[in-house]
């Protein structure tokens, strides 16, 4: 297998590289394990440095995984990660803390990531305590009401507890948090899913300002292709645990080469009554990820499916400047 | 779908859980009821020198199961009058030929006094004071006994020694609650945050990667730590020389018992710190010592099985030696080569499994036969509490571990990883705080069984012993008699209807908590 | 009621009495169904969407709620004209199911774990239309078959746990349809679903409803679903409807400010070519449902207000014409660009 790493002529910030996350399944007496779930499987891509990559995907694609692993919250089981030219897959526990002050992450559920029992200002003080940054409880202080303020809160906030605040506040908080170490890179796991309609602009925006300001490096988690769009220079689009498609964001929705993201681009409901399109609606449904197809992952809903792809996997390629697909059918959508 | 209240959605709260939760536990009127129960029973364990008219131990050997005093509210002419009890003496009924308690007001009658001069006494064993609920000089110069609710065997009066008694029934529940709480937060929470997750504990000398792990820390970290462990050393030393010299010739007395548990409490809590702080940090310091565990496990098999083949031939010296060659060549194996990694989850699972399939009684039993008959009451308080504690860990140890397992999952508990916090941290600012609501239900519906325990203990003869008394050991008169306390001396019954009202009103605080507490009724 | 109308809603009241004080779920919303036709509830949490919908299947959970005003005319199977809000609990047994039907976001709460897919279709049947259990059965296969469930024999004897999120939603739906209902209310059914099953389920429900012909009242927060199944939009804001209108102008031509604002907050991929910098967002929070802002509820988060004239009194629901509703005491002067932004 040849290494499909895209693009190594710019600096990757983090470079991923053959991924592997398999959760093993223990059945019987013995617990031996009797199958694994194949959550991320065999995935390589870079983020450059600046710049945000929106990975998208539906449920079951191990997109959150990604995320997680890259963070080294989950333990991969194969493959490796690079952080700024430094291998961190295997590095231990005691020098993994300098490098989680690199990089950091904001979570789904703004009711579930913020302990109810903390006060805000403890919340977005954790961090500095933990890293031992800013020296004495005042300086502290100075830099929770800094960044209540950058994220677009009121400083008076510092003693209130989390379930006085709305869902978009509280995802304000998560981002003062990740924040406050000052990271380079930031995984947002679907930072607006769980955020009303009229929120989800709030936040998608202020990201986006927060990404000039400091120049951060994002990894955008989402389901939702439209925000991803939006914010992202890159689009990964995943499908049960592996890459289909990696372009710049406009080309993806513009000229997408890959079945699978021509037809999640056209399940997607435009809000707009008059304009009727011809919708590509895929059977079925998704695989198990416990056993999923052979050769191409994708082949059981795809149109476009011929023999051979029940016998080939196909790899992430380049087809375009900068943009590349998993699919061996090169004579459709191009 | 249909339970979702809009006012949770983002709804600043205008009251904080706890006013909520105050709130609901208000509506339950059995809880109340429960609550207010207890309220009375601690205030009374509290004043038990001021309710009782006697000293704890006062008897009355003439006076043995005594009945009820009457107590009189109309004088000779039929008003009504201060109450006033009358003269007794124990003799023969000429009628029934029954060594009876004979009343006769015609030779005194005593007026009951209350808030009056009793018999001195130390409330709380440091104030001294002699006000007492009721009585008067004629009870102190003993013309005439007020015998609110009968007496013992001894001749004692059961309503002072309810009250005195409280104070071991009702506080052994607690205290050994809170011991058993102590052991079950730590296994639990341990047995919870590691579950699915194997602990390395000790990797061999010819493992690589026992190498790597040793060359994982600097230098400096290395000097520190062997200073920190000769720092921890002199502390031993310097500790045990004191212990010998001031502690040891008083060890008698249980203030000083008390002090020195305390002293070292504390004493490891610091060591446990300073070796977390300085040793932690060099792997080789931390390689060190736990070859040095090895070493000594290995000395102690070896001594061990020296000692049994010394005193024994034949099949039990074979036997023993291919037990002692097995087990050291197991230890040799262990420092020389594999990984060993400890599922704890498991570990402490199986010994809660092992513990909850003994029937606890049973249990109870065996580990009361072993306090001595001669300790002090004090110290047999104490052991009472701690084999109480040890027998019912286990169900605690699970609620938490449950928790924890649910808690530990939660985003915010990965926030704080992602954040670089360590297990330590994570546990104790993230995980166990989310567990108390749960805990103070768990702990309300756990003190009745402790206090039944010790009932049951206390009733057997295998608990409290006299002089000093509890609400178990007090019923276990009623049954010296036979069926005939039923019938004879309902009276003797009075502690067991304090055991059921105690332990009922806690349910049901416990039952009002749980809903009051429910983190499901709102978050 | 005109026969051409299925539902009227008219000045519907739900309030539910916490703790914490009242919480005027739904304050004075009306609407109505026409038959055959697609009416969609669009709104954020707290809006009153879903207790809208509770209310009409009066399952609204007492205490602490309860309907306190309004009327619900509903026109059943039999031609009669009953008022929902105050019909009593064993008629609404009869209508619940039989008249008008449910479907729910989570499919993976609304099956019983521990019956059959079939037996669950089957019991409604039995229930409503006093069938045999093997007639049931054989009706509920029918239906499985109707959403497009590959062999539905089979699958009968499937526990919900053995299917998919989509297979489950689509066994709702066959479990709603089931006794041939004149109302399906679908309370975010696609919510929990992944786009592409979304797709299919869209899909399914539109042919259905060219099929059997019944109204569909659709709650949903998502503005692309709504341009895709609705005839005519209601918009929901803190417990009131802001605006009420055939499905084309609402999105072409809206009048209310929470409703431009909600349009122009939404990433459009229809528009990734040309697209902006920035979206517009809507500033500030959804209002804290016990304690809503004096006179008009959108007052503190919108750019046309002014003081004096929009926190203080609540505006009344005005006609703009052509039946297009909107509850703005300044949408003419917006409309024709008069208002100044704040």
């Amino acid at each position: 297998m040849s290494v499909a790493a895209p693009d190594t002529t710019t600096t990757h910030l983090v470079e991923v590289t053959h991924l592997k996350k398999w959760f093993p399944i223990r059945g019987g007496i013995l617990s031996r394990v009797v199958a694994n779930v194949k959550a991320v499987n065999d995935v390589s891509f870079g983020v450059k440095k600046g710049e945000v990559l929106g990975l998208v995907g539906e449920s079951g694609s191990g997109k959150t995984t990604v995320g997680r692993t890259i963070l080294r919250l989950i333990e991969p089981t194969e493959g490796s990660i690079r952080f700024d030219g430094q291998d961190i897959t295997h590095l231990p526990k005691n020098q993994l803390r300098a490098y989680r002050r690199r990089m950091q992450i904001i979570f789904q559920d703004p009711f579930a990531s913020l302990n109810p029992r903390m006060t805000v200002g403890d919340i977005i003080a954790e961090p500095l305590v933990i890293h031992n940054l800013e020296g004495s409880a005042k300086a502290r202080n100075e830099r929770v009401a800094e960044l209540l303020d950058l994220v677009g809160l009121n400083a008076e906030h510092v003693r209130r507890y989390p379930h006085e605040f709305s869902g978009g506040q509280r995802q304000r908080i998560g981002i003062a948090r990740a924040l406050a170490v000052r990271p380079e890179f930031i995984v947002a796991d679907e930072p607006v899913s769980a955020l009303d309609v009229s929120i989800q602009a709030q936040v998608v925006n202020l990201l986006q300002d927060l990404k000039e300001q400091l120049g951060l490096t994002i990894l955008f988690i989402a389901h939702d292709l439209a925000v991803v769009e939006y914010i992202s220079d890159r689009v990964a689009v995943m499908y049960l645990g592996k890459i289909m498609e990696l372009a710049p964001s406009r080309d993806l929705y513009l000229n997408p080469r890959h079945p699978y993201t021509e037809a999640l681009l056209s399940a997607i409901p435009t809000p707009d009554p008059t304009v009727k399109r011809e919708r590509i609606v895929l059977q079925g449904d998704i695989p198990s990820p416990i056993n999923p197809p052979s050769g191409c992952v994708f082949r059981t809903r795809c149109r476009y499916a011929i023999a051979e792809c029940a016998t080939t996997v196909p790899e992430l390629k380049e087809v375009a400047p900068g943009h590349f697909k998993a699919c061996i059918r090169d004579d459709i959508l191009n | 779908m249909l339970r979702r209240v809009p006012s949770s959605s983002s709804a600043p709260a205008n009251r904080s859980f706890f006013q909520q939760a105050w709130l609901r536990f208000k509506r339950h009127p059995l809880a109340r009821l429960g609550a207010a129960i207890l309220l009375v029973f601690y205030l009374g364990a509290l004043f038990a020198d001021f309710l009782a008219p006697y000293p704890e131990e006062k008897s009355f050997r003439d006076f043995s199961f005594a009945a009820p005093t009457q107590i009189f509210w109309r004088d000779e002419n039929g008003r009504l009058t201060r109450p006033y009890v009358c003269a007794s003496e124990r003799r023969r009924n000429p009628e029934t030929f029954k060594v009876e308690v004979i009343t006769d007001c015609e030779k005194g009658r005593y007026p009951i006094y209350f808030f009056t001069k009793g018999e001195p006494y130390h409330f709380l064993g440091l104030f001294p004071a002699d006000l007492r609920l009721m009585g008067g000089p004629w009870l102190l110069e003993d013309k005439a006994r007020l015998f609110l609710w009968g007496t013992d065997d001894f001749g004692r009066d059961i309503w002072g020694r309810i009250w005195f008694g409280a104070r071991i029934s009702l506080t052994i529940g607690i205290f050994a609650v809170a011991l058993a709480l102590l052991i079950g937060i730590f296994m639990g929470s341990i047995s919870g945050y590691y579950a699915g997750r194997p602990v390395t504990f000790s990797i061999g000398l010819l493992n690589p990667r026992f190498w790597a792990f040793v060359r994982a820390s600097r230098l400096l970290d290395h000097l520190l730590a062997l200073l920190g462990l000769a720092l921890i050393a002199a502390l031993f030393w310097g500790m045990a020389q004191g212990y010998q010299l001031y502690i040891r010739p008083d060890l008698q007395r249980v203030s000083t018992l008390l002090l020195g548990m305390l002293g070292l409490g504390v004493g490891l809590v610091l060591f446990g710190l300073l070796l977390y702080s300085l040793v932690w940090r060099s792997h080789l310091v931390r390689a060190l010592l736990w070859l040095l565990a090895w070493v000594g496990v290995a000395w102690l098999v070896w001594i061990t099985v020296w000692g049994f083949l010394q005193s024994s031939r034949g099949l039990e010296a074979f036997l023993a030696g291919l037990l002692g060659a097995g087990l050291l060549g197991a230890i040799g194996y262990i420092l020389l080569w594999p990984r060993i990694e400890l599922d704890l989850d498991t570990l402490i699972m199986r010994s809660v499994e092992v513990l909850a399939a003994i029937p606890d009684l049973f249990l109870l039993i065996i580990l009361s036969v072993l306090i001595p008959m001669e300790v002090p009451p004090a110290v047999r308080f104490v052991l009472v509490v701690t084999i109480l504690s040890f027998v019912n860990w286990g169900g605690l140890a699970r609620i938490i571990r449950s928790q924890v397992l649910q808690l530990r999952e939660m985003e915010y508990a990965q926030a704080a990883q992602a954040l670089g916090a360590g297990d330590a941290r994570i546990v104790i600012r993230h995980v166990l705080p989310g567990t108390y609501t749960y805990l103070i239900v768990a702990v309300t519906l756990a003190i009745p069984g402790f206090i039944l325990g010790e009932s049951g203990l206390s009733f057997l003869g295998l608990g409290i012993q006299e002089p000093a008394t509890s609400w178990g050991l007090m019923l276990s008169k009623a049954q010296a008699t036979g069926i005939t306390a039923f019938t004879e001396r309902p009276w003797l019954l009075i502690p067991g209807v304090f055991i059921f009202m105690a332990v009922l009103a806690y349910n049901f605080m416990g039952d009002g908590l749980r809903d009051a507490l429910d983190p499901r009724t709102k978050v | 009621m005109d026969d051409k109308r299925l539902v009227e809603v008219t000045d519907l009241k739900v309030h539910f009495f916490t703790d914490d004080g009242v919480v005027k779920a739904v304050d004075g919303v009306s609407f109505h169904i026409n038959k055959g036709e697609t009416l969609a509830v669009v709104g954020e949490s707290g809006s009153g969407k879903s207790v809208t919908s509770l209310a009409m299947m009066r399952l609204i959970p007492s205490p602490p709620g309860k309907i306190v005003g309004g009327r619900m005319l509903f026109r059943g199977k039999d031609g009669q004209l009953r008022d929902l809000a105050k019909e009593d609990e064993a008629t609404m047994r009869r209508i619940r199911g039989n008249d008008i039907a449910m479907i729910f976001q989570e499919p993976m709460t609304s099956l019983n774990p521990v019956y059959t897919v079939g037996d669950q279709i089957a019991e409604a049947i039995v229930l409503h239309q006093g069938k045999s259990k093997k007639e049931a059965l054989e009706q509920a296969a029918e239906m499985l078959d109707l959403v497009g469930i590959p062999e539905p024999k089979k699958r009968l004897s499937n526990y919900p746990h053995q299917m998919s999120g989509g297979m489950r939603q689509r066994v709702m739906i066959a479990m709603a349809l089931s006794c041939n209902p004149s109302l399906l209310i679908a309370d975010e059914p696609t919510t929990a679903l992944d786009v592409t099953i979304q797709a299919q389920i869209l899909e399914l429900m539109k042919k259905l409803q060219e099929e059997i012909g019944m109204s569909i009242l659709f709650i949903t927060h998502n503005l692309g679903v709504v341009a895709e199944m609705a005839d005519r939009v209601v918009v929901m804001y803190a417990g009131r409807a802001v605006e009420e209108a055939d499905v084309v102008p609402t999105f072409k031509k809206p009048l209310h400010p929470y409703t431009m604002g909600l349009l122009n907050s939404v990433p459009r991929l229809d528009l990734a070519a040309t697209h902006q910098q920035r979206l517009e967002a809507i500033p500030g929070n959804v209002p804290n449902p016990l304690s809503l802002p004096a006179g008009c509820a959108f007052h503190p988060r919108c750019k046309f207000f002014k003081p004096g004239l929009c926190d203080t009194e609540i505006p009344a629901l005005q006609d703009a014409g052509d039946g297009h509703m909107v509850r703005c005491v300044r949408w003419a002067e917006i409309q024709k660009g008069e208002a100044v932004s704040a």
